[in-house]
């Protein structure tokens, strides 16, 4: 083996073990080797965000302030944005690990409707982050947006979770709100009739 | 050898392409789960039949109005669904005729079409209407009311009031019955403080609110009395309910309105004075200083300036060069207190035995600390001579 055959041979060994190597470097860094790898996991608690929350809404959407099947009858829902509505003129709030402070000019107590006290057993007291807006439409076409609860901006893996509320006039003389671009939050669009404005009741979860 | 390292290294990327794409179908099999649609669909839905019911009430089943009803109501909700990739038509096929006697009768029939991006889903609708009207009264023994207890409670939005026919402190009334802890509706409750007045939406004075159905009465507390107030509510005269019950005491402490003093632009900057330096040795220059005093009379109040500046400058010099110029700045000065400032400049002759001349500026910025007005005055001299003169 003292000839050019022994060198070939060697030469060969060697670029076989390069190309080996090399392989199996490539294939590590592609591979996701687990199923515990980041993308899973957080598509796995994206899902569990999604269930709480919806569960969240449905509940309370499907449940009557007192116990009747009368569709007049609001739910703890619509309630819920009746009541920030009256006795919390449309103000902002924020967690603050006790309770909810108002963050705008009215300092109210606190915010006190059916679906923030759900929001705080089932989500604070597991360390779930959240914010609560209320989008509807303005009359003109367009779409606006007022944050009832705000915890700060929401991270990359949040989830939002809605629920369709519709308010009448003759909920208990929802007030005129604040204006902002000469437009009332959540303005009546329908003068005529006793319809008020449609809710979409958003909620977005994510884990601090 | 290079054959057997060539196929290992294809079953390796094999193995791998395996497991990614695993790995990515689980994946995406989450992203599938995560489909919200399916809770709008409910939603929508039961928006539809809720909304229908109201209308259909509340018109008492004319389809014009109904439909007029609910054409808007359709719109409003194309407006929020539409961002969401949501597009619904309603299409209402028959209104029923109002009902004239009690019981549970068919109100509509719909049709809703809800269309998402890539999908469409159509539903028939129908909806039934109980009426309930009053029956015909029979006798009855005389009801003897049996007096009820109920847990009143007051809050306010606010501890704190300032001395103005403007500051109104929004109070909210909430009554449970005390037995069972829900809400009770229609609840006179009588408002009571031991200085100040109850106000409604409309200003006026008020002694007594109602509670709605949600068991909530709210009423605006208004006064024109320094000090604590003590506010508190109870049971008024209702027939069916124990009178008298009181809520908890609520205070209020009215202040008076600070008002905020006024930072007047009241400072001055005098005339400048100059100050010739000869130097006897024909071969040494001869210096000339300019000192301009700023005067910052005292003044009333407790303001105080921030972010004084002063600064000098010189310019279209004749026969004169810039050696050295003293700016000055303060980051806080007592508006009460009367101070005077100082900026100089200092001037190179040139020639000594030619006339000269320079124009020097003088700018003051100063910041009141009150309303944050940026006060500045500019003032312009001009230098000249031989001896130098001020003029």
């Amino acid at each position: 083996m003292r000839d050019d055959r022994g060198q070939m041979q060697t030469i060969e060994g060697v670029t076989a073990a390069f190309i080996v190597v090399f392989v199996l470097v490539v294939v590590v860094q592609t591979t996701s080797v687990t199923p515990l790898s980041s993308s899973f996991t957080n598509q796995h608690i994206k899902l569990e965000l999604q269930n709480i929350g919806n569960d969240i809404l449905t509940t309370l959407d499907d449940t009557r302030l007192v116990n009747t099947t009368d569709p007049a009858t609001a739910s703890l829902l619509k309630q819920s944005v009746i009541n920030w509505a009256i006795y919390s003129d449309y103000s902002m709030f924020a967690w603050n690990n006790t309770t909810y402070v108002c963050l705008t000019g009215n300092s109210h107590s606190s915010l006190d409707t059916p679906l923030t006290n759900a929001i705080k057993f089932a989500l604070v007291e597991k360390g779930i982050a959240f914010n609560l807006e209320a989008r509807y439409p303005d009359g003109l076409g367009n779409v606006r947006t007022s944050k009832i609860v705000w915890n700060g901006d929401p991270s990359e893996n949040s989830v939002t979770v809605s629920r369709f509320v519709v308010l009448h006039d003759s909920d208990s003389e929802i007030p005129v709100g604040p204006s902002y671009d000469d437009i009332n939050v959540l303005p009546d669009i329908s003068p005529e009739t006793n319809l008020h404005n449609t809710v979409e009741v958003r909620l977005t979860l994510w884990v601090m | 050898m290079l054959t057997s390292a060539f196929l290992l290294a294809i079953s390796l990327v094999i193995i791998a392409l395996m497991l990614n794409n695993i790995i990515y179908y689980n994946n995406i099999a989450y992203i599938g789960y995560m489909d919200q649609w399916s809770y709008d669909d409910v939603s929508i839905k039961n928006m539809i039949v809720e909304e229908s019911i109201n209308a259909y009430k509340a018109t008492a089943g004319d389809a014009n109005a109904y439909n007029q009803h609910m054409q808007g109501f359709v719109s409003s909700m194309n407006d929020v669904l539409m961002p969401k990739g949501y597009y619904v038509t309603l299409t209402t096929q028959q209104v029923h005729p109002w009902p004239v006697s009690s019981g549970t009768y068919p109100a509509t029939d719909m049709q809703l079409n809800i269309s998402t991006r890539d999908s469409s889903k159509t539903y028939s609708i129908s909806t039934t209407y109980t009426r309930q009207l009053p029956q015909p009264a029979t006798p009855t023994p005389t009801p003897v009311p049996s007096p009820q207890n109920v847990v009143v409670k007051m809050s306010s939005n606010k501890t704190e009031m300032f001395l103005t026919e403007t500051d109104t402190a929004l109070i909210t009334v909430d009554v449970t019955d005390q037995a069972s802890g829900m809400p009770r509706a229609n609840v006179l409750v009588d408002l009571h403080s031991n200085l100040g007045e109850y106000q409604d939406a409309g200003g006026n004075t008020i002694y007594r609110v109602q509670t709605d159905q949600y068991g909530k009465a709210k009423a605006y507390f208004y006064t024109l009395s320094l000090g604590t107030h003590i506010l508190n509510a109870s049971v008024g005269p209702n027939p069916s309910l124990a009178a008298g019950n009181l809520s908890n005491d609520v205070a209020i402490v009215c202040k008076n309105v600070v008002m905020p003093g006024v930072c007047d632009h009241d400072f001055m900057i005098d005339i400048p004075s100059l100050d010739y330096d000869a130097d006897p040795k024909p071969e040494k220059q001869d210096y000339l200083t300019v000192t301009v005093p700023i005067h910052l009379p005292a003044t009333p109040g407790s303001y105080e300036y921030v972010d004084f500046k002063a600064t000098i400058t010189s310019g279209n010099h004749v026969n004169l060069a810039d050696v050295s110029i003293t700016d000055i700045s303060d980051k806080k000065l007592k508006g009460s207190t009367q101070e005077t400032k100082k900026v100089s400049l200092k001037f190179n002759r040139i020639d000594k035995n030619a006339p000269y001349s320079a124009t020097v500026t003088v700018s003051v910025t100063v910041t009141c600390d009150i309303d944050h007005r940026v006060l500045t005055e500019t003032k312009t001299y001009v230098i000249s001579g031989h001896p130098p003169v001020a003029t």
